[in-house]
């Protein structure tokens, strides 16, 4: 069976030619947009006219969400709310002890004339999609250059850190996660301080721990938080859980393995941490 | 399958192709819908499938277009899925006089190696930057075939109606 558009004496179509034009072309975009900013403009116009599609796409599945919400989730909800109110309880307890500790905290700096820890201002934002590339792990969320979010700042929720800003547009961003091979983030063990860089481990989903000495003290199960040596990460925000170590002879290092704490599947707010990174851009 | 050598149809209409093309791109940008893997790209097929029967119509620049366009919207490097598309709508063009000639389970036959190539660049394009993924990855060029023949019996539904009205009268 063939159309009948192809026509009758064969006009010469050059697809080669075509075809080596069009991926010559390809290699180049590619090529400029790794190493230069220039493309931003084109991105953004382009995503002005995208967005918007999308958004009217994800009110579809919303709306199915919401329909058996509120069909058959009442007993579930009544459920949820009273878990929710004994862990509220229970947090605003421990929440007074925290800021007795906060107040002596400062009390003992002010005292030792230790710099004085500054509060970072952050911003809420909603996870928009995930990005469809299996290589390389990313999510889009809401928050752009309107917000006043700019490239590599912290991205958390409230089990930890996620990842970090790795492109903004005028309307939203990408973030990429801890566990891309890109993203290092300065860590220290929740116990004894020990300090050391994770580093993503890609396929797997898991994080490498890096620089971490073999006569150091460490354990499985061990919580890593971030250090804050570097100017991007707040001190103290949960990082991954230490799930297997091995010792090798070659070098000093342990070699160690974690699992992030922070999961994105199913959840949708995130906290974008608004501090000052290096201008990327220059 | 039905026997496609039977008679030939008339060629499709450019604004069905458009449609067809439009929805593709919206299953394709729908929120969600890669949440694994092994989804496979409806937008490339769709595409191939124009490109092979209307090649007057749909060709390789149409691929590079909306293979930007999917790359905008992921926030890939821009031309990265701009190669996956073009490469394999140019693969299926050279095939393009062999594959007419078959019913839609054979062309799908056919298609195997020209996925497997097309996805075979983009996973050394990553692998040498260090981006691994896992095998599970090899599943979505065998996925892509089996839904081939039947895309291609929805795509051409309009055609076989338009005949079917001709007979009749």
């Amino acid at each position: 069976m063939y159309s009948s558009t192809t026509p009758f004496f064969n006009k010469k179509q050059n697809i080669l030619v075509r075809f080596i034009f069009l991926l010559l072309t390809c290699i180049i975009l590619m090529l400029i947009d790794s190493r230069f900013n220039y493309l931003a403009l084109i991105r953004n116009s382009v995503s002005m006219i995208i967005m918007p599609i999308q958004q009217s796409l994800t009110i579809i599945p919303n709306n199915i969400k919401y329909f058996n919400f509120y069909s058959t989730n009442y007993i579930n909800l009544v459920n949820e709310n009273k878990s929710l109110k004994e862990q509220l309880t229970a947090l605003s307890m421990h929440n007074n002890g925290l800021q007795n500790l906060t107040q002596q905290n400062i009390q003992l700096r002010a005292l030792l004339d230790l710099k004085k820890i500054t509060k970072v201002p952050v911003l809420a934002s909603e996870i928009l999609y995930n990005s469809n590339n299996p290589f390389v792990h990313k999510i889009i969320i809401n928050s752009g250059e309107k917000q006043g979010l700019l490239i590599g700042q912290p991205v958390i929720n409230e089990y930890g850190v996620i990842g970090q800003i790795t492109k903004t547009y005028l309307e939203y961003s990408e973030v990429t996660l801890i566990t891309e091979k890109q993203i290092l983030v300065p860590i220290q063990i929740l116990r004894n301080g020990i300090r050391g860089i994770s580093y993503g481990s890609n396929n797997q989903g898991n994080l490498d721990i890096h620089f971490i000495q073999s006569n150091n003290d460490v354990k499985i199960g061990d919580t890593l938080i971030t250090s804050g040596l570097d100017t991007i990460y707040p001190t103290g925000l949960a990082v991954g859980r230490i799930t297997k170590i091995t010792k090798s002879l070659q070098d000093g290092f342990l070699q160690i393995k974690a699992q992030p704490t922070a999961n994105i599947i199913n959840k949708h707010h995130i906290l974008v941490i608004l501090s000052k990174p290096m201008d990327f851009n220059k | 399958m039905m026997d496609n050598n039977q008679y030939i149809l008339k060629p499709a209409q450019f604004a069905f192709i458009i449609f067809s093309i439009f929805i593709a791109f919206i299953l394709n940008i729908f929120p969600n819908y890669d949440r694994y893997i092994w989804m496979p790209d409806i937008l490339v097929l769709t595409i191939l499938f124009w490109a092979i029967r209307e090649p007057y119509k749909i060709n390789i620049g149409t691929a590079f277009i909306l293979g930007l366009l999917m790359d905008i919207k992921y926030g890939n490097l821009l031309g990265e899925t701009a190669i996956f598309y073009i490469v394999t709508i140019f693969l299926g063009l050279i095939m393009q006089r062999r594959l007419m000639q078959f019913s839609f389970i054979i062309q799908a036959l056919h298609l195997l190696p020209i996925l497997l190539i097309s996805h075979g660049i983009i996973w050394l394009m990553h692998y040498f930057q260090g981006q691994l993924v896992s095998n599970i990855y090899w599943i979505k060029p065998a996925i892509q075939i089996v839904l081939w023949p039947i895309l291609s019996n929805i795509l051409v539904l309009p055609q076989k109606f338009h005949e079917k009205l001709n007979n009749k009268i």
